[in-house]
This record gives C-alpha cells, structure tokens and sequence, in this order.
C-alpha cells in the first residue's frame, strides 16, 4: 500500500469514528405540525408525566450575592450539570453534580431532603411550594411550565422542528406582549407528544439568551421510586431543617399578611403565607419579608453592587430581566424580587404599605 | 547474494542514489567505497529494507526486497552507521533483547557469550553500555550482526572508533568468518581498509557506481612496462628505434608496451642502465581517481 | 516483541523513578491534610479531597484525581513520546527493524509497554494512597463509606468501583498514549514528541474552558477524564463514563491508525 493511500485509509477511519457524534447532530428532526397553543396545553400539563435525564443549564446574569438569596446567585450566573429523576411533581430528584462532588435536592409528597457531599450535610423538611428558585426550578420542563402559564395565545407561535440533544422536540416561541415584563422572549422545544421540554431559551432583549437549559439523554419512562427517592447511609447524620430555603421560612413564619395586588398583578400561589407571590408566567414577582437583621445585612450586600439606586423608601438593583427592591413596608421589609421593570417592582413596593400585621404567628407553629 | 538494478533514491530533488546495479556474489568479500555523502549509508539502508527506493529492485539472498523482510533479514547480520544500543543495559542484555525481539529461536546464553568473546569483549562485563568506550561498543554492533551465524554480512564503517590493534582483530575476524564462508559486504570511505580485505570493489560517486569489479582485474597488470633508468632520453630514444611505440617518460620512469624480457633485453643491449624493470600496477586510489576524477566528472556534474 | 517491550519497560529505571514521582504530590498533600486539617472549600478542588478528611478509605480515589489532570498525562507523553523516537535516539530502532521486527508490530508493543505503564502506575496511586490514607488521614467511620450521593456504600461495592476508576483512569490515558505514539513516528527527538503531546493536552484544556468552543467539546481528549468520579454516585452515571471510553478509544483507532500510516513506509534515516 502506498504512503497516500495509507493517509486516505486515516481519513476514512476518522470519519468512521465521529460519524456517530456528527450524524444526529445534522439529522433532520421529525416535522411537527401542532398548533401554538396545543402545544403550549401540552407542555403545561406536562409536570405529571415522567422522564429522567441530564440537564445542563448556562446562566449570564450576575446577581448580586445576597445570602437571602440562597443559591439563585449560581443559578443564574453559572453553568450547572443536573441529573433528573421525575416521577411526577411532587416526586423527583435533581443532583447537582460536579466534578468533586454533588447536592442533591429531592421531593417526596410534602417532604423534602437536601444533600451535599462536600459538606456532607443532609437535611430533611417540609417542601413548600412558596420558596426561591431552585434547582428543580431550571429543569427545562418545569421552566418552560413556569414561562408559559398564563401567556396569551396571541402572545405564541411556531419554531421549526429541531433535535436537541438527538430527540427530535417541536419549537415554541413566546413575544410576552406584557409591558411589565423585562423577558423579551422565550424559545423552547419540546416533546412533541409528551410536552416535556428539551430546551428552554430565556432572552432580556439581547442577541444571546440570559438562562439556557437544555436535557440530555433524555429518557421518557418514569423512574423507579428508589432512583428518584432519598435514603441516606447510616454513617450520615440527617438534621430536620425549620424550612426549605429563607423565603419558605418566612412564609410560614413571618407574622405578615400581604396584599391580595400589587402594581396591578393578582397575589398567587399560598395565599395563607406570609410571602406574597405575585402574577404569572413570564410577568412574575416575589414579596419576602426579611427580618430586621437580615434586611440589615441585605441591605449592605445590595449596596456594594455598583448598579444599586437607592431612594427614601429603599434600594433597587437590576440585573438582566431581574429587579431587586429592598423597600420598608408597614412594620417590615421586603425584599421584592421578579423579572418585571424596575418600576413595575417600585410600585409593588409601593403597594406593599397596605400590608397588615399579624401578630404572634411565629410562635404558633 | 545482493543484486541491485536501477536502484535509485530521491530525496526531495536530490538524487542520493541514482541507477545503481549492485552484483555482490557468494564468498565475495565486497568493498562498497565512497566518500562521506556519497550515498553508501542510503545504498546499505535501502537493501535492508530501512530506506524505501524511489525506484528499481533489491535482491538479497535471491529474494526480493523489502517485501521478503521477514525471510532474508534473518540470514543478515548488519551494523549500520554505527552500533545502537540500550544505554542502561549491558552488552549481554543488548543481545539478548535485540534477539528476542525478532523471530525464530533465540539465541543460548553460550552463544551469546561465545560472541562476545570473538568479538574481543568480556561476557562477564556487568557494566551497562553506557559505561563503554566507543571502541566497545563498536565490538558489540559487529557481535550483534554475528550472532545468527548469518551467512551474508553487510557492515557499514565497521572500523569506527577502534584503535589500530582493533581494526586488525577485526580485519582477522572477518577474514576467517569469509574463510568459513560467510559473504561480506563492506562500505567504508577508506580506501587501504578495502584494498587489504576486499575481493570485488564497487566506487560510488555522489550517488553513482562508477566501478565495479574484481579487485585483482583492477588492479592486474597494464600491459605497460615500467622501467626506472638513470638516462631516460636514451632509452625513450633506444625503444622508439626497436619498433617500440607510444613511449612515455615520466621522470627517472619510462613507460612502454610491451613485454618485460623484451624491454629489458633492448636496453641492456644498447647499454642503457636499468635500476628496475617490470609490468606496470594501478592502485585502487589510481583507479578511484581516475573513476571519480574531478575534471572530468565532477565538472559535467550528475544534477 | 510484546513480552521483550514489557521486560525493557520494566527494567528501565525510567519507569520507576516516574511513578515515584507521580506518588510525591498526592503524599505531599496527605501530609498537609493531616497535619493542617484544612480541607479545600465545598466546590473547589480535585475530586473527593474534601471527604478525604473524615474518611481516609477515599484517600485512593482522591490521589488518582490529583495525579490525573496532569501529572499522569505528562508521564504517558514522556515515555509514549520516547517509543520510537527514543529507539531512534539511541539507534536501537533499525537494528530493531532488520532484526527483523514488523513495524505494525513493533507499533501495538510500545502502546501495550506505554499502556502496561499507565495501568502500573495507576495502581501504585491508588495503593500508595490506601496506605496514606489508613494511616495519615480519618478512619472509616461506623456504619461505612459514604457515595456521593450520600447512600451507603459497603466494602465489596467500594472495592469493585474502585477497581473500575482505576480501569476507568487506565483508559482515560489511551488517547495521549495514542498522540504520543503518532508524534513519536513523525520525529527522532523523544522530546519533541512529549512536547508535542503536552501541547495537544494543553490545547485540549484551554478550548474545554471556552464557551465558545462548546461544539467542540465532545471530540477532546481531555473531556471526560475526571468522570471517574461519576461511578461513585448513586445510581452510577453512566453516559459520561461510557462516552470517555468512547472518546478515548476514537482517538486510540484513528491516531494508532495515523502512526501506523506515517512509521510504515518512513524512511528510518536515523
């Protein structure tokens, strides 16, 4: 055999071995032909079906680092590998994994267990559904839930077919028409069948997307019980934790009652906590009331970032699609926080001075 | 036992070896010489198979090369430009791995040692190559050549680096190993070491074979006779009147055709003085000159 | 040729000054450990160094991860590096060849020695690490090793995906020692084929930091090597454990094949 020959023979071998990577990338993915608002139904009524995968999610905003915040600075700031075990929406696991270790974070019924190997801490605690984004909460399938409710059909249309991460998923853009919202768009592709979500693009006016998750290997049988359930060795020492994050404590603790609207969107979500969720969908905002030495420290923390304004009444920040507002509201302060318009959060706060007082509810429970 | 026709090798426009028919017969003690550059090392490298040719054909032991590798190089022993060793072995191990490497069934301990000891180097030396003088380790590339009993050698500058009592050990070696019938093909740039060891000589001149021959028809008899006279005039003159033609002086010597006894007998006869008189030898450097000389060679110069 | 390359590998002392080379820094670091009791913070640092401080029996595990992102690489480049270019160094090659030794041949026995290597010195980690952990670093506690995951994980399971990783690692280094083969062919200075295989890493590193290169990412040698630690999560992962052998074995056939196409007809001149 001669010398050129023998290189063809390289070449042949090197287009053998990545063809198995190239082929699926260049695969046309299988045509869809549902309408926007079928498909929209179908991805909203998704969060019972099961599935189990990787998600890798690639944020850009910086948020500031406020320890009220929990984890939503790495959230939205960072890439993160997740693994996802979904049963149905009050029966899950995702681990955050990295290359040194992993937290997990699991939900079963009305408990939830936390875990993290580099600590080695586990906690165990009542879930609540009124709390700071977490990991579950950038799962494509559960984003593209979360950015869909209550969008407007007119408001939706078609993407074409592509294959993410080989599974052929059918597109759907949102243009949310809300002027209060600071979320220009949201690209997503789905199951065409099942509605669960493979990729979700979050935009804030830019070229690039601010939040982009995407799953892998994506396998849409429901996990078995044990994949998706907790059970810590012996050798852990498991602690019963007051609440899941800040927010769901001062939900069920802080003796406030919000208001039922602020800047015209309607109160949603628990309605007997002390956290005041507010709007859907892509227009949404978060009422916490923080405890006076908490909001002493947030407020310090908020102020180091270059970009705070501060005003009488308190001080905002805005990061990407996310306000920030520290504002003293009645007898407490609030940290009010959504990707809604700096202004938008100015009236809320604003709003918020109707809050009322319920005294000697932190004992009761 | 090495054949070559139009063997030639490129190298990028250089023609290092150009058209070359190598005819190496059995028992030939064959001298290959050339100068440094002149394309000995590549002609060698090639009909072991090392250096593909560009194009004509090799055959060794009546095989074509390289393609029957695997067949004929076992019957070769080989020091290339030099020996090649293991630095953190010693030279007992050297053999042995080279050796084992390669097919058939190696080699005993005994005759790994009785090598050693032919070659004038101490199988009980534990010392690792590293250790070895130049001379030495020159001793272990020829033991490593010899230690199949090969019956054709093919050696390139075996001399390097070994002091005069060496090359003569060695030159006795090789002597007898041809005695008992081993073919050797030898290259050197030195011309005495080829015409005291040599039965056919080959001359390659910038990438050409420019002879090619027994060494005794090389350098055998003119056919002029030599004479070596005080009065050189009277004898050009006392053979140009006996019918003797084309006659030369050069110096004190004067050359004619003919025959010893007959020149010999004109002069004495005319009373010229004759210190010596005999048929006339050419050197292998008259030949090697004269095959390579620049004037006529170099000037028209093989592009 | 395979068992006399083995038996040269083994004889060099090369081979063994490298691997106790390869042994300081995870020694060093168990040393500090113990005596400082200063764990890395929770995200940072090689795999499994932050649970090494309570439970010693992982010590193997984080010793390899040490060694991995670097050290290992550079040793499997020096001595894949040195396979035919070294022989050419030492003019030990042609006398190889007209021994005669097929070029194929002699090609499969550097990667089996240069493979024999990686998986010797693996091993001596993973050992030197089980004795710095026993006797530097925290005792099993009661009730057993601890995955990832936080589930239990008993002797026989840490045995066996032990013994996995270091397989695992053992392949990971297929691809350099594949590089380092190939560049080996090309050249007659050992060095430069190291070098060249470091650079090639080196490459592999900065682009799997990019973003800009994510498309990419998939086809470096470079990307799966620390998913070892993935086989002691709870269930295992598999996907990135099975696509690094993958990864590592598309890079052995195409650059095994690259070698073999550049050394088959090479003029060996040296």
């Amino acid at each position: 055999m001669t010398s050129p020959l023998r290189w063809l023979l390289v070449v042949v071998v090197a287009a053998a071995v990545l063809s198995p990577v190239l082929v699926p990338r260049v695969l046309p993915a299988a045509a869809a032909d549902v309408s926007a608002p079928a498909l929209a139904d179908r991805v909203r009524s998704s969060a019972d079906v099961g599935w189990s995968g990787q998600v890798s999610t690639v944020g850009t905003l910086a948020v500031p680092d406020v320890d009220s915040f929990g984890g939503v600075a790495d959230l939205l700031g960072e890439s993160s590998d997740l693994r996802v075990w979904w049963r149905d929406a009050e029966h899950w696991r995702v681990d955050k994994t990295s290359s040194s270790g992993e937290s997990d974070l699991a939900r079963r019924g009305d408990r939830a267990a936390t875990w993290s190997f580099e600590s080695r801490r586990a906690t165990t605690t009542r879930y609540s559904s009124v709390r700071l984004p977490d990991t579950s909460d950038v799962l494509p399938a559960t984003l593209a839930r979360r950015m869909l409710s209550g969008a407007k059909d007119a408001d939706l249309s078609r993407l074409p077919a592509k294959r993410v991460e080989g599974h052929s998923s059918a597109g759907l853009r949102l243009v949310p028409s809300d002027a209060r919202t600071t979320i220009s768009r949201v690209d997503l592709w789905a199951d065409e069948k099942t509605g669960v979500a493979t990729r979700v693009e979050v935009y804030a006016g830019g070229r690039l997307p601010v939040l982009t998750t995407t799953a892998a290997h994506l396998d849409l049988a429901r996990p078995s019980a044990e994949d998706a359930g907790f059970s810590f060795a012996d050798a852990v020492d498991v602690r019963q934790s007051y609440a899941l994050d800040d927010a769901a404590g001062a939900n069920a603790f802080a003796p406030f009652v919000p208001p039922d609207r602020v800047a015209g969107l309607r109160r949603t979500g628990d309605l007997d906590g002390a956290v005041g969720v507010y709007g859907r969908g892509t227009t949404a905002l978060l009422a916490i009331p923080l405890r006076r030495d908490i909001a002493r420290e947030a407020f310090a923390q908020l102020e180091e970032s270059p970009a705070a304004k501060r005003d009488d009444d308190g001080i905002s920040l805005a990061v990407g699609p996310v306000s920030v507002r520290l504002e003293g509201a009645g007898r407490g302060v609030f940290l009010l926080t959504g990707t809604v318009t700096p202004d938008t959060l100015d009236r809320a706060g604003e709003d918020l001075g109707s809050v009322r007082f319920r005294p000697g509810r932190g004992e009761s429970r | 036992m090495i054949r070559t026709h139009g063997l030639t090798k490129r190298f990028g426009r250089v023609r290092a070896v150009d058209d070359v028919d190598l005819d190496v017969r059995e028992g030939d003690v064959y001298g290959f010489l050339g100068a440094n550059g002149s394309g000995k090392t590549t002609t060698v490298r090639m009909l072991l198979g090392l250096v593909l040719a560009t194009s004509g054909d090799i055959e060794v032991l009546g095989r074509r090369m390289p393609r029957s590798a695997r067949d004929v190089l076992p019957s070769v022993g080989a020091l290339i430009e030099g020996p090649g060793a293991y630095p953190h072995l010693s030279g007992r191990a050297n053999l042995a791995t080279v050796d084992a490497a390669g097919p058939g069934r190696r080699a005993g301990r005994r005759r790994v040692a009785e090598t050693l000891e032919q070659v004038g180097l101490d199988p009980a030396d534990r010392r690792p190559v590293r250790a070895y003088s130049l001379g030495m380790r020159q001793r272990l590339g020829l033991a490593s050549a010899l230690l199949r009993r090969p019956p054709l050698l093919m050696l390139d500058e075996p001399t390097n680096g070994l002091d005069p009592q060496g090359i003569r050990e060695m030159r006795d070696l090789l002597v007898t190993l041809n005695r008992e019938g081993t073919t050797i093909f030898l290259s050197s740039h030195l011309l005495a070491e080829i015409e005291q060891m040599c039965t056919r000589v080959g001359v390659l001149d910038r990438g050409r074979l420019v002879v090619q021959d027994e060494l005794t028809t090389l350098t055998g008899p003119t056919g002029l006779v030599r004479v070596v006279t005080t009065e050189p005039a009277r004898a050009v003159q006392v053979l140009s009147s006996a019918g003797h033609r084309d006659v030369r002086p050069e110096g004190e010597t004067v050359l004619v055709p003919g025959r010893s006894a007959e020149v010999n007998e004109t002069l004495v006869r005319a009373g010229v003085p004759v210190a010596e008189v005999g048929p006339q030898r050419r050197s292998l450097e008259d030949v090697v000159l004269e095959a390579t000389d620049p004037g006529v060679f170099r000037g028209a110069g093989a592009a | 040729m395979i068992r006399v390359e083995l038996i040269q590998m083994l004889r060099r002392p090369r081979t063994w000054i490298t691997i106790a080379a390869l042994n300081v820094l995870p020694l060093v670091v168990a040393i500090l450990l113990s005596v400082t009791e200063l764990g890395p913070r929770p995200g940072t640092g090689p795999p499994f160094l932050a649970a090494v401080l309570s439970d010693g029996s992982l010590y193997p595990l984080a010793a390899m991860g040490i060694v991995l992102p670097l050290f290992l690489p550079i040793a499997v480049a020096v001595v894949g590096g040195d396979a035919i270019a070294g022989e050419a160094q030492t003019g030990t090659l042609r006398y190889l060849l007209v021994r005669p030794v097929r070029r194929g041949h002699l090609l499969i026995a550097k990667l089996v020695s240069v493979v024999a290597f990686v998986l010797l010195a693996v091993v001596a980690v993973a050992v030197a690490g089980l004795v710095e952990g026993q006797l530097l670093l925290g005792r099993t506690q009661v009730g057993g090793v601890v995955s990832i995951s936080g589930t239990d994980l008993d002797t026989q399971a840490l045995v066996q995906r032990s013994l996995l990783a270091v397989a695992y690692v053992t392949l990971s280094m297929l691809g350099v020692a594949a590089v380092a083969l190939f560049f080996s062919t090309l050249t007659d200075s050992a060095i430069a084929a190291a070098l060249g295989t470091v650079g090639v890493l080196i490459a592999s590193t900065v682009l799997l930091g990019l973003d800009a290169a994510e498309s990419l990412r998939p086809f470096l040698p470079t990307r799966y090597w620390l998913s070892f630690v993935d086989l002691f999560r709870d269930p295992i992962r598999w996907t990135e454990v099975v696509r690094g052998v993958l990864t590592q074995a598309s890079y052995l056939v195409v650059f095994l094949a690259a070698a073999w196409a550049s050394f088959a007809t090479k003029d060996v001149k040296s």
